[in-house]
């Protein structure tokens, strides 16, 4: 039998940023039992295919000294909300809130006790976090770094791959069984190193059809229920053949899970809007398009999220589908607040 | 999924990322025998085997087994002196302190290279276990394991029935880890307690 159990009341478990939390943390003494701190804390933490993150947002000791075997305590709390973060729901990550008791008991297990929450957004408007490095507008000299070092990389992964390759295959033409291993390793480098090669290339390609692009997307700072404002304009550099041109609002979920080499990112991306600018059709060079339109955000938009592990970002994506050709292909990040 | 998952009496998608400390209790396996060897003397187990077939958790069960020191030597520089050590990346030792396995008794390692020279050169005698294939009862055992960890409270939760364990198995063989993504998925989209199926 544990020396004592902890339970929390709280008064109801739906709340809105801002809103007080009240709960009572009740105790039940089975024996006589030294307390050196009662602690109750507001935090939130998130769950999903990334490693979980979180943060103990208040922490309050509620009691701190003896508790006699038999007796039952309760100890009032209260908390305020802040505005952010709320609780999300989506594919890979979810975001939940909590309040925790437990007690600090010299040699023994902490009891604790745990309680959740569900807070939606309320009345104070959500700072959107600082968007990460890779969602940040790049200029045109970083572009071409970015593009030169996956270029560089996938390069050195084919060549090292085809080298393998190839030696396994003159290995195994002079008898050596082992040359197998070779083709096989040096076949997985060469794939990978193509495809990480590709890319860039396609891209560089898509890019090469259009010139004086410009694709706008505001404001960035949005709230649920906002316009987004979409223009679109770029003239061809030969007559091309348009399958589709279209911009969509996409709400992009980012978790990552493990770390070093076996560190992996689970992407989801949920369309939330499109906007189609253009279908089908021809166009000539030196031909101007030119369209703008605007894509609405929902009401039950989630808020933009940024820690460790776990990012919800929204983007707007412009997609030129070219008849014949690569695809272009472009993300503006937006902060939803 | 917009109630999270309290409507199937989960308190999270039973397949996602646990907390370090709750990975040591989510671990399957009878390491007992590997137990055995580590405790016969100055030897050295080599798990070997590719991503996510479960080398980091047979040592999370020997962790649990034997109580002995776990070292990721991607995040740590240091090797502890003690009866058994548990090192996880072990391609990485010669990156590492390596020469403080001498005040090691014994040492079990996951690696992608073979390490048994290093290691016969610090004295261990070198076992090496090749970790790949995943019964359908550890599969079922892992299962079991992962539902109990994420119930919110007694009562029914989703099921995954043997049919869909043997296609998982069929399809993805022994990778635990596409697996388990794959199952994410399915418990992700479910709307009521039920039956998983692929």
């Amino acid at each position: 039998m544990s020396k004592c159990d902890l339970q929390l009341e709280l008064e109801r478990s739906d709340y809105q940023a801002g809103d007080v939390v009240r709960g009572v943390v009740v105790v039940s003494v089975n024996q006589d039992v030294k307390c050196n701190g009662l602690a109750v804390r507001l935090g939130w933490r998130t769950h999903g295919k990334g490693n979980r993150d979180g943060e103990t947002d208040r922490e309050e000791i509620v009691y701190n000294g003896p508790w006699s075997a038999g007796h039952r305590h309760r100890y009032p709390f209260t908390f305020t909300l802040p505005p952010s973060p709320l609780t999300y729901h989506g594919q890979n990550i979810n975001i939940g809130w909590f309040v925790q008791a437990q007690a600090d008991i010299p040699w023994a297990f902490d009891p604790k006790s745990e309680a959740e929450l569900r807070v939606a957004r309320g009345d104070a408007p959500i700072t959107p976090p600082q968007l990460p490095a890779y969602a940040q507008e790049m200029g045109p000299v970083a572009n071409i770094i970015g593009g030169v070092i996956s270029g560089f990389v996938g390069l050195m992964l084919s060549g090292v791959g085809l080298t393998a390759a190839g030696a396994g295959l003159l290995a195994m033409v002079a008898g050596e069984m082992m040359g197998i291993a070779f083709i096989i390793f040096g076949g997985a480098f060469a794939f990978f190193g193509v495809r990480v090669l590709l890319k860039p290339i396609r891209q560089l390609m898509a890019s090469q059809r259009l010139s004086d692009l410009s694709f706008q997307a505001t404001p960035q700072r949005l709230r649920p229920g906002d316009d987004v404002q979409i223009d679109v304009s770029f003239q061809l550099k030969a007559d091309t053949r348009i399958n589709m041109i279209r911009v969509s609002l996409i709400r992009q979920e980012r978790a990552t899970s493990g770390s070093g080499t076996n560190k992996t990112t689970h992407t989801h991306n949920a369309t939330v809007g499109q906007l189609v600018l253009r279908e089908g059709g021809r166009m000539r060079r030196a031909e101007r398009f030119s369209r703008a339109g605007a894509l609405q955000v929902p009401e039950n938009a989630a808020p933009s999220f940024v820690s460790s592990s776990n990012r919800v970002l929204w983007l707007a994506r412009l997609e030129i589908d070219f008849d014949g050709w690569p695809d272009y292909s472009k993300d503006i990040f937006l902060m939803m607040g | 999924m917009p109630n999270g998952y309290a409507h199937l009496n989960l308190r999270w998608n039973p397949f996602s990322e646990p907390l370090p400390e709750d990975r040591l209790a989510l671990v399957v396996g009878d390491v007992s025998s590997m137990a055995s060897t580590l405790s016969t003397g100055r030897v050295c187990i080599q798990l070997m085997g590719d991503h996510g077939r479960g080398k980091t958790s047979r040592l999370l069960a020997l962790k649990r087994t034997l109580g002995a020191p776990y070292v990721r030597l991607r995040d740590s520089h240091h090797i502890p002196a003690a009866p058994v050590v548990l090192l996880d990346e072990g391609e990485l030792l010669w990156r590492r302190p390596w020469w403080r396995l001498r005040r090691c008794g014994a040492a079990a390692v996951s690696t992608h290279r073979d390490l048994s020279v290093m290691m016969r050169a610090l004295g261990f005698s070198v076992v090496t276990r090749s970790v790949r294939g995943l019964s359908l009862d550890g599969l079922v055992a892992m299962v079991d394991h992962r539902l109990r960890w994420a119930q919110r409270e007694e009562g029914p939760v989703p099921g995954v029935p043997l049919r869909t364990l043997r296609a998982l198995l069929a399809t993805y063989g022994d990778d635990v880890r596409t697996i388990e993504d794959v199952l994410y998925d399915r418990f992700a989209q479910l709307e009521e307690i039920g039956d998983v199926e692929v």
